[in-house]
């Protein structure tokens, strides 16, 4: 589990992770005084649908109409929970960002990661340890910004402000409106490319 | 009230010494993950290696190489103990709606039937696809063209891989001397790997009857790779067709 820990904190800067990277900022910055409750949602989900996922018992990369639909799911609720400002649509939003994060992402596979995926189909439970690890290590930027925010409160308040906060929900509405069209792995490509200069 | 009031403190104190745990651990993590190098996973891979797998000091070799330019390719090696028959997955799909291919003058995947194939799904962008080609090219060099033959299917993950000068370029410069199938459309990387597993890189053998005899996902067991390969050269199947 440490291992995969370790190999997801690797990935972090690995561009096939950033398409799943992009929506956990954008809710980690919109996630308010409830900060810590949407990271551990989506953490939650992500883990939850990648174990599914890896174990084969989830469905195919979303793709056409199912894409454009997910799309317009991810703008609506970054518009409820940027208006509302209420833990249920914060938790919607978050768990919502978790689930097309994960369904969409087509992870570039190191040694510790593939252990877990050539040994899924046949043990799936016992590879929930190593995919919570590794996704804990993916996702530890956001993890330590929401523990950040419990400890220092006043640091936490600074994460509030409201511009931070639609710049969030903004973030969040365009990887929705870019997956909706189709332009999200150019994003991601553009993104690559500029990271190789 | 008052026990209200304690209750509310308690978890207060409880959630804080949670995030203060966390914080120290991920900073421990992030530490450890920068000491051991910025562009290159494979601490990872030495650390979880187990003893039985008889590749494990070329790996631990590996770890000071840069994984996309490692010249100093560990060869394979042939274990000393023979290894059990490679389980069969059936027949192998076929390469479709292909733009082309690089390094060789052949049109159809039909063309290597009765040889033993290694299909490996990859892209030059994906960092963990360009950590095996080290072992590709080690595994190349270590059998004749006349029984052995790798087949590279580049499926682009972003847009600018999927560019032919860009594939070109990065086969030259990543010194891929075997053939490559340009799947620009991931028809095949679809099609090949089943439902929501699909991954990069992920590497089949073909025995010489065109069945499917090992199927890995991602980096590492470049050993049990190797050994299929061998053990495939070695015993080739009865003729089926």
């Amino acid at each position: 589990m440490i291992n995969a820990l370790l190999e997801g904190v690797e990935s972090l800067r690995l561009p096939c992770s950033w398409v799943l990277l992009m929506p956990a900022a954008a809710i980690t910055l919109f996630g308010r005084r409830r900060t810590a409750l949407v990271v551990s949602v989506f953490v939650a989900v992500a883990t939850t649908i990648a174990w599914v996922r890896f174990a084969g018992w989830w469905f195919e990369t979303p793709s056409g109409a199912i894409q454009i639909a997910l799309g317009v799911v991810i703008m609506t609720t970054a518009a409820l929970a940027w208006k509302f400002d209420r833990g249920a649509t914060d938790v919607l939003a978050a768990a919502v960002a978790g689930v097309i994060a994960v369904w969409a992402w087509i992870p570039c596979v190191g040694p510790e990661l593939a252990e877990i995926l050539n040994n899924s189909r046949r043990e799936p439970f016992a590879q929930i340890g190593g995919t919570i690890g590794f996704f804990l290590g993916l996702l530890l930027p956001f993890i330590l910004v929401a523990a950040i925010g419990v400890l220092f409160p006043n640091l936490s308040e600074k994460l509030q402000h409201r511009g931070v906060v639609t710049g969030g929900a903004l973030l969040f509405g365009i990887v929705g409106l870019l997956f909706a069209t189709t332009l999200y792995d150019d994003l991601a490509s553009a993104l690559f490319r500029i990271s190789e200069f | 009230m008052h026990n209200t009031a304690r209750a509310v403190y308690a978890r207060y104190m409880a959630s804080r010494l949670i995030a203060g745990f966390v914080l120290i651990a991920g900073v421990f993590a992030l530490a450890a993950v920068g000491l051991g190098g910025s562009d290159d996973p494979d601490p990872v891979e030495t650390a979880s290696a187990a003893p039985a797998q008889t590749d494990a000091p070329d790996q631990a070799q590996e770890t000071t190489a840069e994984s996309a330019d490692a010249d100093e390719a560990p060869a394979p090696t042939t274990t000393a103990e023979p290894i059990e028959e490679p389980d069969n997955y059936g027949p192998r799909k076929d390469l479709v709606g292909l733009d082309g291919w690089l390094n060789t003058d052949a049109a159809s995947l039909d063309e290597f039937d009765g040889k033993v194939l290694v299909v490996e799904m990859w892209t030059f962008g994906c960092h963990n696809c360009r950590a095996r080609i080290p072992h590709t090219q080690a595994l190349y060099a270590s059998h004749s063209r006349d029984d052995f033959e790798i087949i590279g299917v580049h499926a682009p993950e972003f847009s600018h891989e999927a560019e032919i000068p860009n594939i070109e370029e990065a086969v030259e410069r990543l010194e891929v001397t075997w053939p490559v199938a340009l799947d620009t459309e991931k028809t095949n990387f679809r099609s090949w790997q089943e439902g929501g597993r699909r991954f990069w890189p992920r590497t089949y053998v073909i025995d010489q009857n065109g069945d499917v005899r090992y199927d890995h996902i991602g980096e590492g067991r470049y050993q049990e790779l190797a050994d299929t390969v061998q053990f495939l050269v070695d015993n080739p199947p009865a003729i089926t067709s």
